[in-house]
């Protein structure tokens, strides 16, 4: 039996060591377009591209830890294509075949044809070759396209690294859209620009000039000098290999998936940024394309390509990010996702603090939190349950049930006096 | 066998010796704040509760972790951090039910418990039997009866 793996990133090695605890002796190979050992991808925007991190500090496995498990790396070599009537994944030069396959070929960065993308500093930030172009260009001003996730915090590794930053883009006023309302979003706004980062919001790039390297970014409303610009705008799955070869992809463009993380091709499972998962509040898919989703997704993929059944029980949002010291953490979906549904909002601002519930037919659905990180747990696991908060309410109103469910009481900071009898 | 802390609410007073024999034998001084377990107050129950890691069979912050920095200690069973590959993303706190990691206020680390490689402090200086070092087997059974019983109890009160 041989199991081909696609991708080196978090969910292909997952489903490596889940198949290898399934199995000590069969045969798997790992292929992977970089030339790298397993590295966090989550770092990069982080602290690597800060300078608070040593390049070695970044990988997570070794080349010897993959040979330890007995599996064979094909690294450095893209997978052409597939051959799934002859079960085989072509290659450069020749093929490997295979008896079950396991696409987790990640996500690639979002580039729109703006006039002179190309040009010599202009960057996407995904793999760790993108963050060692950004980390070793020299300049004294950067421009980074996109307020999302990704953007905010390369703005903020940027500015500790000593360069000046404007943030552009995203729609007015708003910065980490998909993550937090408008009233959060706000309020990590003026954190941002307090500490010295410029936000242009409402504008978008146009054009990059420059001959050998660009020396300002256009948008539609103004030139902007700089030496840098990186484009993060998002993420979309990447499934070139797969649709190709008449897999079947969905609606959201990432590949459909079953619960046990199947591909419409029998023997064929996918997982990672470049599957549409089934959403674990609602009923239809997303694509969440954050590392603990991949990891469980890579996890049960690779425990049912071996014949062991396991349920992918949905994959849930949950983002974390440090603003300059603030913590703020956005769980499960926004408003934006219920703009036709009937939508009750439970917020609360405490001096720095600030955080919101988003509740739907008394389900807990989306919670966004501003500087207090510390008693998300127990909402989370509420979440995950799909518990009401009716149930939570009776447990905190009732003295002998708070008794056997203290921990519930840790939801209390975040529901106090907004439910009747808390 | 792999040994856990169980925890026995109704037995604790709130006197935090725990806590402070906890962040003298990790940190070498006295402070709550660097303990890595903690207590809180429930006004309406009067009642203190001991909040720690409970070591998970399926730890949530190990699968949330972008570094690999937690990890199971074979010898011991405990889940421990190595806080040399920790980047301090804080995404373990933030799912963790239990409050099991924790942040340290002064430097923003991320610290938790690791059983003190198998000879929990915190027990050992609990006065009152709210903690005790017991088997995982034996904890598993207790925690099942008192889900049972809770669960009769809950009954008993929808009617």
């Amino acid at each position: 039996m041989h199991f081909v793996i696609i991708g080196n990133g978090v969910a292909g090695n997952s489903a490596a060591s889940a198949i290898r605890e399934a199995d000590k002796e069969v045969n798997i190979t790992m292929i992977s377009q970089e030339p790298f050992p397993e590295y966090s991808a989550c770092v990069l925007s982080k602290k690597y591209i800060s300078g608070e991190m040593r390049r070695e500090e970044v990988f997570l496995r070794k080349f010897e830890d993959y040979s330890k498990e007995n599996i064979r790396t094909l690294f450095g070599q893209k997978a052409k294509g597939l051959d799934i009537g002859n079960k085989k994944v072509l290659l450069k030069s020749g093929s490997v075949s295979y008896d079950k396959l396991i696409i987790a070929t990640g996500s690639k960065p979002v580039v729109p044809p703006i006039e002179g993308v190309g040009k010599k500093g202009v960057f996407t930030l995904k793999t760790l070759e993108d963050a060692d172009r950004i980390a070793n260009y020299t300049g004294r001003k950067v421009v980074v396209l996109g307020p999302g996730y990704i953007g905010v915090e390369a703005s903020i590794a940027l500015k500790k690294r000593g360069w000046e930053v404007s943030l552009v883009g995203g729609r007015t006023g708003r910065i980490l859209r998909p993550t937090f309302d408008e009233k959060p979003s706000l309020i990590l706004r003026k954190v941002i620009e307090d500490h010295g980062i410029e936000v242009l919001t409402g504008e978008r790039a146009v054009k990059f000039v420059g001959n050998s390297r660009i020396h300002s970014v256009i948008t539609d409303k103004r030139e902007i000098e700089c030496d840098m610009a990186i484009l993060v705008l998002g993420m979309r799955p990447e499934v070139e290999l797969a649709q190709k070869a008449g897999v079947e992809i969905g609606n959201l463009g990432g590949i459909k998936v079953n619960k046990q993380m199947m591909t419409t091709v029998e023997g064929i499972y996918a997982c990672g940024d470049c599957v549409q998962a089934r959403d674990m509040i609602g009923t239809e898919d997303i694509l969440s394309l954050l590392w603990h989703n991949a990891k469980q997704q890579g996890e049960v993929a690779g425990y049912n390509s071996a014949g062991i059944k396991r349920h992918y029980p949905g994959a849930l949002n949950i983002t974390g990010i440090d603003i300059f010291g603030i913590y703020a953490v956005s769980i499960g979906h926004t408003m934006d996702r219920f703009k036709d549904t009937r939508l009750e909002v439970i917020e609360d601002k405490d001096g720095q603090c600030y955080h919101r519930l988003l509740i739907v037919d008394g389900i807990l659905v989306g919670m966004q939190s501003v500087g207090m990180p510390e008693n998300i747990g127990p909402l989370i696991s509420v979440m995950r349950r799909g518990e009401s908060l009716e149930r939570v309410q009776r447990i905190l109103s009732q003295e002998n049930l708070l008794s056997t469910n203290p921990w519930c009481y840790r939801v209390y900071p975040y529901i106090k006096g907004k439910l009747p009898g808390i | 066998m792999n040994k856990i802390i169980l925890v026995n609410p109704e037995k604790c007073v709130g006197c935090r010796n725990c806590a402070l024999a906890c962040s003298f034998k990790n940190a070498g001084i006295f402070s709550l704040a660097e303990a890595r377990i903690g207590t809180i107050w429930i006004p309406k129950i009067g009642m203190n509760v001991p909040m720690l890691c409970q070591h998970c069979t399926k730890p949530l912050c190990m699968d949330v972790c972008p570094v690999g920095a937690i990890s199971r200690d074979e010898e011991t069973g405990a889940v421990v951090l190595n806080p040399d590959l920790c980047i301090g993303c804080k995404m373990c706190v933030v799912i963790c039910p239990f409050g099991g990691p924790r942040i340290e206020p002064e430097t923003a680390n991320i610290i938790k418990c690791d059983l003190c490689g198998g000879d929990p402090e915190c027990v050992k200086h609990c006065l009152y039997g709210a903690l005790e070092f017991v088997d995982a087997n034996e904890a598993a059974y207790i925690k099942r009866r008192a889900g049972a019983e809770r669960l009769a109890e809950a009954l008993k009160q929808l009617g």
